[in-house]
């Protein structure tokens, strides 16, 4: 992999330019799971990653060890993330009203709007499948605002493991922790997760 | 009941969930699963929380189709337009110029690259030789039709992904990837080929935008691939004693095959089944991946909708559909403990209304099903 990444870099810089859309599949997932850990908004997120590529492009030639890309590009989005943050000038844990039962606020709305529009069903010609598909969108929109409302680290540690797919100890490497601190952290943003979320997941049991 | 050697505990329950555990305690613990209520009950509420968590993201903008949408964004600062040596012209008027130093730097990394690559090279093929006969068994021929790339990764691996180009000629379909079909592509998979002038095992098409996966030890005859989002059309021929066909849906539902034609759609965590021929048996997926048959729907029953919670939706309320079914002793349906569970088949009726099979689905498969693959 590493490997992969250094031939990759190499060739854009020797003047094969389109070899970078091979980097930018690879890592738009990870660059995602970061921005959305940092921006809780995926829109922004898209944003952030798409400028982050870029800017990782246009700065390629000073990556001094081609074979950490990767962990190059972490830092570009993270960076570029936390900057879009101050910009906005909007407090991260708007969503952490939730806990208090507030209205949606645009965002919210916003974001259940996409959810639904993207997840449209192409046989939805029953009432029922569209109250399922209906359903499944509130539902996925009331997880999204309970991770918005996690600690910054916890959340990007939950959007690199459940969104990326990635084990504690790629995330540690990433996001230079150990892996106990990684297990830990997703453990106790796990068990916030499953107490806001008992009643919308019909959760009954203890979970220790 | 509550095992009273129970030692199981929140935070060994997640490891075994997130696979963090070694091969031998996984084991350990699912027997724990099995065996001890209290740990089951544990267990059903971490893995719920954790499919709800991914399942969140489901609609990330990320993926292939971030790509295609970036295309254009990058196209405009100069990303992918193809120039000679170490200078890049950005459109706009900008330009990139590298530096003497680091491009030599980079050259003699690259005369060392060259040189490791010719002694790894052979190491490299006899591992890849050893982990894929392990691990990538072809089932069959795969074809990908469409204007855009299939990505293609190791089941569980985040980062291993390569690209099929669609071109009219064929590869192999390799277990245990997970293939990320892109909308507007097609991937069809013609599982084995045929003996003897016999039809194949199977035919899939699966028309994207979809995520699909096999199990790595899966075989033609006892297929079980994992449908994780999007439509699928299935094409299977009469299974024999002992052999199996079947398809989950995100972990939470399964159809087993027996011998028929069917298309499958799964969004949002729920999971429909259109029946053109044949019979499939349709059920849930317990935490510990026991199937239990909720009904068997045949032709003219339409789409029956199984959502997350497991509640059944749209069954005709004729009921009998084994008299369609090519049933054979010995398949997995048949032989399911809940087979006699009511069926949502209406035999002898006409095919499903075209209003009932999902549109995008068959603005991409509208085509005859052709076990060939031709």
């Amino acid at each position: 992999m590493l490997a992969e990444d250094r031939e990759y870099v190499e060739r854009v810089l020797a003047g094969e330019p389109e070899v970078f859309e091979q980097l930018v599949r690879k890592y738009n997932r990870l660059g995602g799971s970061i921005a959305y850990g940092v921006l809780s908004d995926f829109h922004l997120a898209e944003d952030v990653v798409q400028d982050a590529f870029i800017r990782a492009f246009e700065a390629l030639a000073g990556l001094k060890e081609p074979a950490r890309f990767r962990f190059w590009f972490a830092g570009i989005v993270k960076r570029r993330s936390i900057d879009v943050l101050r910009q906005r000038k909007t407090p991260r844990m708007r969503a952490a009203s939730l806990e208090a039962g507030a209205a949606d606020d645009g965002e919210g709305q916003a974001l259940g709007a996409t959810i639904s529009s993207d997840s449209r069903r192409p046989d939805q010609s029953s009432d029922g499948s569209q109250l399922d598909a209906a359903v499944h969108a509130e539902r996925r929109r009331q997880v999204l605002k309970c991770i918005s409302g996690l600690d910054e680290d916890d959340r990007m540690v939950v959007s690199l493991k459940h969104m990326e797919g990635m084990s504690y100890k790629e995330i540690a490497e990433l996001m230079e922790l150990s892996v106990s601190a990684v297990e830990s952290r997703l453990f106790r943003a796990r068990k916030v997760l499953r107490k806001q979320l008992a009643a919308a997941l019909k959760l009954d049991s203890p979970e220790s | 009941m509550k095992d009273p050697d129970c030692n199981c505990s929140s935070e060994v329950i997640w490891r075994y969930i997130d696979r963090e555990l070694p091969a031998r305690e996984m084991a350990v613990v699912s027997d724990q699963i099995r065996s001890c209520d209290t740990c089951r009950s544990m267990y059903e509420g971490q893995a719920l929380l954790a499919r709800s968590l991914s399942t969140s993201f489901v609609d990330s903008p990320f993926g292939e189709s971030f790509v295609s949408r970036s295309r254009e964004r990058f196209g405009s600062a100069g990303l992918g337009e193809s120039s000679g040596g170490g200078l890049r012209t950005i459109r706009g008027g900008t330009k990139l110029l590298l530096g003497y130093r680091a491009f030599s730097l980079l050259r003699s990394r690259r005369a060392l690259g060259i040189a490791a690559m010719l002694l790894l090279v052979p190491a490299i093929i006899a591992i890849g030789l050893l982990v894929g006969s392990r691990r990538e068994q072809s089932l069959g021929g795969l074809r990908v039709t469409g204007r855009d790339e299939v990505g293609v990764r190791v089941a569980g691996s985040s980062s291993e992904v390569v690209f099929i180009q669609p071109q009219p000629g064929s590869s192999g379909f390799q277990a245990g990837r997970v293939y990320d079909i892109p909308a507007g592509t097609t991937l069809s998979l013609t599982l084995g080929t045929g003996d003897g002038g016999r039809d194949p095992a199977a035919r899939l098409d699966v028309a994207g935008p979809a995520r699909f996966s096999t199990d790595p030890d899966c075989t033609v005859s006892n297929f079980h691939g994992n449908l994780i989002s999007g439509d699928l059309r299935a094409r299977v021929s009469p299974r024999g004693a002992g052999e199996s066909f079947r398809i989950s849906s995100g972990g939470l539902h399964q159809a087993r095959v027996i011998g028929t034609v069917f298309v499958l759609s799964a969004r949002d965590g729920a999971t429909s089944l259109t029946v053109e021929e044949g019979l499939v048996g349709f059920g849930v997926l317990g935490e510990t991946g026991d199937y239990t048959e909720k009904t068997k729907v045949g032709p003219g029953a339409g789409t029956v909708t199984l959502a997350a919670a497991g509640g059944l939706s749209g069954i005709a309320p004729a009921a009998g559909a084994g008299e369609s079914g090519r049933e054979e002793p010995g398949t997995s349906a048949a032989s399911s403990p809940a087979a006699d569970t009511p069926s949502a088949g209406a035999p002898g009726k006409a095919r499903p209304a075209a209003g009932k099979v999902p549109e995008t689905l068959r603005d991409q498969l509208d085509r005859p099903a052709n076990p060939r693959g031709e």
